[in-house]
């Protein structure tokens, strides 16, 4: 099948390569199955596929982008030429420096999971909704996936790649405030436990069934990966040069600076092993490598593609984004990494954030924003839990936070979700001072 | 019950022209066209969705709607009884979205970035895109729906740097052809551009008070969307968004709450010609008007099929996916305060002293749509009953029942905001728009970020 398509692609690559002078077609296929499932009940089974066709060029400096229609080639063949005329009225993009010419050297990634690609794995829902009835409701979503992903380039290279993904979203409500999610994902099957999944966030609802008052002010906050994922995602987007070109970060002119704590490395792996987001080559087929964004609290490098990089004078990073580069799978790693109960043993006193969402910045170059903590919050003196807050919100400056990172946990996770669509391998993370209000 | 089977086809074309302009330079032209089929079953009150753009596989739409589901722990799914509706519909464009020359697209951003250069604005970052989306429904029940929906969108965020750095992100959307994007609007946001070069320069901080606070327009649409929209939306409050959008704080076993004073109405209506309009929702159901809330107290939720049948009543039209690769789930279009009868300037001198906030950049709400909070952008003191000197990023911080509850007078001056809302797992952005009047809030906690 997948010869088909690219067959298809070559032909769409063929009716414009002698039209424009830079010119990259890539194609995504997705097969699709999951579950939604809530009050511990599948009341979605989805089977779906689809077939992405888009085309990058440019001719003279003027940029087109384009998701051209797959249903006939000779369809897809008239919108080609209608674009090269778009493109002649077009004005130039005067910051274009042209696409990959080189760079073509490709590590072998093997993310492909047979089980999945076969159709196996769906029922694992039934054991994790099992855990839950009788205690309280379950809902989430289990999603797998094959990809197959094929770019051909003016630049000099033709590359194809196939590769799995599953993505497990598991919440539970006890009562309201007494709630806990997780969401998992990975490329291999047997990487989900989905019991233990359930298991931990079962857990997590009975460690206290009172509910504290709280006053605001700043404390110290202990992030479950799930919470933090979404800090790190906005933190290491910030690092592409388009997000500070155009006012969405708070890093330009930060490289090689001290931009967080000693205490923390963040790294963009693209070719993680069960990397939910691993890819061996980006958007215009350079071969992807894993790269610090943030080497013991130090900014290393800015995302680049090639245009991008020329324009300022450095070698792309492997992160095209043809518009905007972006990491791919963000790993958090520790100086002093500790085990999370040895942590919470040692906190004075401070508040244990499981979840967030709704984060949103009153000025991305100033990294101001606020982010309502949502399911366990738990308030922890001398090590123990004291009980749940609820109606609770972090209201505070991104890079500040980074700054008063105290301590990064050691068992990992790979995640993500809504507030942090990124996957992000993480463990928990300590910050101090972190500004937290209540509302009244 | 029914339990009889049932299917849908939704065909849907989408057709797009957008640009991106970044500090001045054109990031590139984006020209899209896709087309694909998102399809629901029930089958023996099993729902399986498919969704393909591989039109020609029609034996595998035949086995999906054949396929038997063996889950353990499977819910059934009802749908409740409604007639079938035929109908073709579409806005008529004065400037055609499907005749416009890319170079005129080109001039109206680049007439909306003269504006913010003339301003002395360094950092700007403007997207437009006009979309056409062609749609054919049909379900087993002989329902067949064509329509044929032109949207335009224009968003902008600039970085103004004086005193202080103050960032502003705004939408401008309209369901029609580019006729709506007028010199009129970019004047507006000249304005704008001015006010908060003034808030950049000359703004107070102001410390912990209570107050009295007028809300322009902008802060009460979104107040309307975040506490009222989503909170009233069925499927929600049934638990089908637990683990994505969240709960509610309507529970499926008390509706009638009273969520705010008896001058509180909020309308959802699909079939006004803004943003978020359609006139029959993405299960062929015909779109009403709704009363979400009546005089303080929830009157009526967003409904789909499924939801309607769990209430044991009919659908009100709200069901939408934002593309064929996507189920369709309960979802708002146009929702919005209805007007009082005050003028704006009415609210100032009832109000007295206090703060008046025109726009917003942060807000959020917790997942029972109770705790909330929006920081104003330009505000500015209400002393004497004048507007005076501008403030600082004022924040509010409430619940949704305090925030609604102070409501002490409402406005005539209703206007409507193209906003995107997202929702789902897959995430499905669709066009809404926000709206309402200017209204007076009674006594709110209130300081500056």
């Amino acid at each position: 099948m997948e010869q088909v398509d690219k067959k298809f692609a070559k032909i769409v690559f063929k009716t414009l390569e002698t039209e424009v002078s830079d010119l990259i077609v890539s194609l995504t296929k997705e097969k699709r199955r999951g579950v939604k499932f809530f009050n511990n009940k599948i009341t979605k089974v989805d089977y779906s596929t689809n077939l992405s066709l888009e085309v990058f060029f440019a001719k003279d400096k003027k940029v087109i982008f384009s998701q051209i229609p797959t249903q006939s080639v000779e369809e897809a063949k008239r919108f080609c030429k209608k674009l090269v005329e778009i493109s002649k009225i077009l004005p130039q993009k005067e910051d274009y420096y042209g696409i990959a010419e080189n760079g073509f050297e490709y590590k072998k990634l093997s993310n492909f999971d047979k089980s999945i690609d076969e159709g196996e794995g769906l029922e694992k829902v039934e054991d994790a909704i099992d855990l839950a009835r009788d205690k309280g409701r379950a809902s989430g979503i289990l999603s797998l996936k094959t990809m197959y992903s094929y770019l051909i380039s003016s630049g000099g290279t033709e590359i194809d790649e196939k590769s799995t993904k599953y993505y497990f979203s598991f919440r539970f409500i006890k009562k309201d405030y007494f709630s806990a999610h997780k969401a998992v994902c990975g490329a291999f099957l047997r990487y989900l436990d989905a019991e233990k999944v359930a298991n931990e966030t079962i857990e997590l609802t009975n460690l206290t069934n009172k509910i504290l008052k709280f006053k605001s002010g700043e404390y110290f906050a202990l992030f479950e990966p799930l919470s933090f994922s979404s800090f790190v995602s906005n933190f290491a987007s910030a690092a592409s040069i388009f997000d500070i070109e155009a006012g969405f970060s708070f890093l330009g002119g930060k490289l090689n600076q001290m931009v967080a704590s000693k205490e923390i490395s963040v790294i963009d792996d693209p070719l993680l092993k069960n990397g939910y987001n691993s890819r061996s080559f980006d958007d215009e087929g350079v071969g992807t490598k894993k790269k610090y964004i943030i080497k013991n609290g130090i900014l290393k490098t800015f995302l680049f593609n090639t245009s991008y990089a020329k324009k300022y004078k450095t070698k792309t990073t492997g992160n095209a984004g043809l518009t905007e580069p972006a990491p791919y799978n963000l790993v958090v790693n520790g100086e002093n990494e500790k085990k999370k109960d040895k942590i919470i043993e040692e906190i004075k006193e401070g508040i244990w954030v499981t979840n967030n969402w709704y984060t949103r910045f009153n000025n991305y170059t100033a990294g101001d924003f606020s982010t309502l903590p949502r399911d366990m919050i738990f308030y922890i003196k001398n090590g123990e839990i004291k009980g749940a807050l609820k109606q609770v919100r972090i209201s505070d400056n991104l890079p500040r936070m980074f700054l008063n990172i105290k301590l990064v946990g050691k068992e990992k996770e790979q995640v993500r979700w809504w507030d942090s669509p990124l996957p992000v391998v993480s463990p928990v993370v300590g910050i101090d001072k972190v500004h937290f209000t209540s509302v009244e | 019950m029914s339990s009889k089977d049932y299917s849908e086809e939704r065909y849907v074309e989408s057709f797009r022209k957008s640009a991106v302009l970044k500090n001045g330079n054109l990031e590139g032209f984006v020209i899209s066209k896709e087309k694909g089929v998102g399809i629901r079953v029930l089958k023996d009150n099993k729902l399986i969705f498919y969704a393909t753009n591989e039109l020609k596989n029609k034996e595998k739409i035949k086995e999906i709607k054949n396929l038997k589901i063996n889950f353990k722990n499977i819910r059934e799914v009802y749908f409740s009884e409604e007639k079938s509706n035929k109908a073709n519909y579409s806005i008529k464009q004065k400037k055609k979205i499907e005749d416009t020359d890319e170079k005129e697209i080109l001039e109206i951003i680049k007439e909306l970035d003269s504006v913010f250069i003339e301003e002395g604005i360094k950092n700007r970052f403007i997207t437009f895109s006009a979309r056409i989306k062609k749609q054919e429904f049909e379900n087993s029940e002989g329902s067949k729906i064509i329509s044929y929906i032109p949207r335009i969108h224009l968003s902008y965020l600039i970085t103004i740097n004086e005193k202080r750095s103050i960032q502003r992100y705004g939408d401008i959307g309209f369901c029609s052809g580019l006729e709506r994007i007028t010199p009129k609007l970019f004047e507006k946001v000249r304005e704008e551009v001015k006010e908060l070069k003034e808030v950049a320069k000359k703004g107070k901080r102001i410390g912990l008070r209570k107050t009295n606070v007028v809300l322009s327009s902008e802060l009460t649409g979104i107040a309307v969307h975040e506490s009222v929209g989503h909170p009233t939306e069925a499927d929600r409050i049934f638990g089908r968004e637990a683990a994505q959008a969240g709960e509610s704080y309507i529970k499926p076993s008390n509706i009638k709450i009273k969520v705010g004073s008896k001058l509180v109405n909020v309308a959802d209506d699909p079939r006004i010609k803004e943003y978020g309009f359609f006139l029959y929702d993405d299960e062929g159901v015909k779109a009403r008007r709704k009363i979400l809330v009546k005089n303080g107290v929830i009157n009526e939720l967003l409904l789909n099929r499924e939801t309607a049948f769990q209430l044991g009543t009919k659908s009100n039209g709200s069901a939408r996916a934002s593309s064929y690769y996507v189920e369709p789930i309960v979802r708002m279009s146009n929702t919005f305060l209805l007007p009082g009868e005050k003028r704006f300037e009415e609210l100032v001198e009832e109000a007295k002293n206090g703060i008046f906030i025109k726009t917003f950049m942060e807000w959020n709400i917790d997942d029972l749509r109770i705790n909330e909070r929006y920081t104003g952008g330009i505000a500015y003191f209400i002393k004497n009953s004048k507007i005076e000197e501008p403030v600082i990023f004022p924040v509010i911080e409430t619940t949704t029942f305090n925030f609604w509850s102070s409501v002490s007078d409402i406005a005539n001056d209703l206007s409507f905001k193209a906003a995107t809302c997202g929702k789902g797992e897959p995430m499905q952005d669709v066009p809404v728009t926000t709206g309402g009047p200017s209204i007076l809030l009674k006594n709110v906690r209130i300081w500056s970020r």
